[in-house]
């Protein structure tokens, strides 16, 4: 590659000219953000008796994915060692986009079967909303995952 | 799409991870290619006959690998 951009193996952030560690300003993003969600979290009566403690549970929860957010936003991809100039031409990318389509067709077809059995059983159809979504992404999560870890193993 | 890509690469001695920093792509790509795993897209392929000094139609023909 050899175009004398310094690299590491977290890369530089975007912010502040490449001055700052991504991870650092992930981190610090991710602490504001986890922290914001958990004043929300007990502003809000998430968990109605104890109010503090249910925002500071909020906080520690939400601080990694908030810090993955932080990080995607913020890193800039070619100070990543070993990131490639071109990742949309490289294999990985066909994996990931065939495993993301195939994903959306589990997702729809998970839903119409889920909303034809829904019909017939009540006790389905009153499943609170939240839980619901929360199998939705994480069946989605876990096809994306399995059908690109079957890609990468054919090659 | 069949291709000539490892026989090219290995009469330059280069190896696969010298060809994927030229062509800015994974070494993974690199090798799917050669296996004849993955078409690579139009630029792609103009860029790896380019960095051969070949035409495209000397390292890529049509049929299954």
């Amino acid at each position: 590659m050899g175009d004398g951009v310094a690299r590491s193996r977290w890369g530089r952030s975007r912010l502040g000219g490449g001055r700052w560690s991504a991870l650092a300003v992930a981190l610090l993003i991710g602490v504001v953000l986890a922290a914001g969600f958990g004043a929300l979290a007990a502003a809000t009566g998430v968990v109605a008796d104890h109010p503090l403690l249910g925002g500071v549970v909020f906080a520690v929860c939400t601080v990694g994915p908030c810090a993955a957010l932080g990080y995607l936003l913020v890193v800039d991809r070619d100070t990543i060692a070993g990131a490639t100039r071109r990742p949309e031409e490289s294999v990985e990318s066909g994996w990931y986009e065939r495993a993301a389509a195939g994903a959306l067709g589990d997702i729809v077809v998970l839903a119409g079967l889920t909303l034809v059995v829904a019909t017939f059983v009540p006790a389905i159809a009153d499943l609170p909303l939240r839980l619901v979504l929360v199998v939705l992404i994480g069946v989605a999560a876990a096809s994306c995952a399995l059908r690109y870890l079957v890609a990468r193993r054919k090659g | 799409m069949r291709n000539s890509v490892l026989e090219a690469r290995t009469r330059l001695g280069w190896s696969q991870q010298r060809l994927a920093d030229e062509l800015g792509v994974s070494r993974q790509t690199v090798i799917s290619i050669e296996r004849g795993r993955f078409d690579p897209s139009l630029p792609l392929a103009f860029r790896i006959a380019a960095v051969f000094e070949a035409r495209i139609e000397e390292l890529f023909f049509p049929g299954d690998a």
